[in-house]
């Protein structure tokens, strides 16, 4: 249970506090304006809204850029096959102006009601504190299994895999 | 005090002892100290680069021997890496690894890389980009993980896509998204 310090206690916990802040002041530069961690920190959550005009982006679909993106987004391309669901189990890596993120995807086929949950792998580069480049790997097989009832969902595993696991479906490393 | 109690309490000091050594043994211990990101990348590369000489055993020998190695379409152990690894060198040759740039935090890293190969029975040569996750521990790899979509290889196998190779993302790099496989 946690308890509120007494006097002489919040004093230490200010000094301590103080003295971190100054140590921490001096032994680290302000970040720049490309800190990937200021990124994820406050703008993240809403990347899509934080994009640079000149973003580079890579799917296993293929290459995009927002030129691209917008004539996709027109045809209706984006939720043609599913709809989105949300995503879970971010876990960054962090450097510099990039980062990687792993994460869980989900969505439901439109034709079947079938979900689907697929674990990626991305990697971004911030500058301006907007994303330029980002690039996704994931294996689109695995919605696509789990429409048939060929794979399971994830279960409550804390960390995510390509693959689903425990599952009686699987492949040789690499075809 | 009847000896029987004496002996319990004597016994219980002596665990409360032993627990507390223990506890300020773990507590002394300091935790080995992340590798440098040299290390930690020429690791990585020289593991991934052992695909080309088929060392199995410079491979497996990179990693722990608990270590975790998962892929689209398994999650095998240590055990098993050697197996695995001689089963795609006996079914591919002239392997290509081409190694792109590490995003590295402490003991974690990340990097994108291109798995080349020929097919020996059917000729068929396909280029892959791959995306890794990992960590190290003592030096050693404990976890890794690597996602590529399973469309990409089969369609440059059937002369659906193009290869190149050498150009390190997703989709082969001329590929321009359509609306086609998005979901």
């Amino acid at each position: 249970m946690r308890t509120k310090p007494n006097g002489r206690g919040a004093i230490g916990v200010l000094l301590a506090c103080g003295f971190g802040l100054i140590l921490t002041a001096v032994a680290s530069p302000a970040p720049g304006p490309d800190d990937a961690a200021t990124f994820i920190r406050t703008r993240e959550a809403n990347r899509q809204d934080f994009q640079d005009p000149d973003v580079r982006e890579a799917y296993p679909f293929g290459r995009s850029d927002p030129a691209n993106d917008k004539k996709l987004a027109q045809a209706g391309a984006f939720d043609a096959l599913t709809t989105y669901d949300g995503i879970d189990h971010k876990h960054f890596i962090v450097e510099g102006d990039r980062y990687a993120v792993e994460w869980l995807y989900h969505a439901t086929w439109k034709k079947t009601g079938n979900r689907q949950a697929e674990a990626s792998l991305c990697f971004a580069q911030v500058r301006n504190q907007l994303l330029f480049r980002w690039t996704e790997y994931f294996d689109d097989t695995v919605g696509e299994l789990q429409d048939r009832h060929l794979l399971p969902l994830y279960g409550d595993e804390k960390e995510n895999f390509p693959w689903p696991g425990p599952s009686k479906t699987a492949r040789i490393y690499r075809p | 005090m009847p000896r029987t109690l004496r002996m319990s309490s004597l016994r219980l000091a002596a665990a409360v002892v032993a627990a507390f050594a223990l506890l300020r043994g773990a507590a002394a211990a300091p935790a080995p100290p992340p590798p440098s990101r040299a290390e930690l990348v020429g690791l990585v590369t020289r593991t991934l680069k052992s695909w080309e000489t088929g060392d199995a055993a410079a491979f497996t020998s990179a990693f722990t021997d608990d270590a975790v190695w998962a892929y689209p379409g398994g999650r095998i152990r240590r055990g098993s890496f050697a197996d695995t690894f001689n089963g795609l060198c006996a079914r591919k040759r002239d392997i290509r690894i081409y190694v792109g740039d590490f995003i590295v935090q402490g003991a974690e890293f990340a990097v994108q890389y291109q798995f080349a190969a020929t097919d020996r029975k059917t000729g068929r040569r396909w280029a892959v980009g791959t995306g890794v996750r990992g960590m190290i521990r003592d030096g050693r790899i404990a976890v890794i993980k690597e996602y590529w979509d399973e469309h990409i290889p089969v369609g440059q196998a059937a002369n659906t896509l193009p290869l190149d190779e050498g150009e390190i993302f997703p989709a082969p790099a001329s590929v321009v998204m359509t609306g086609e496989r998005i979901n």
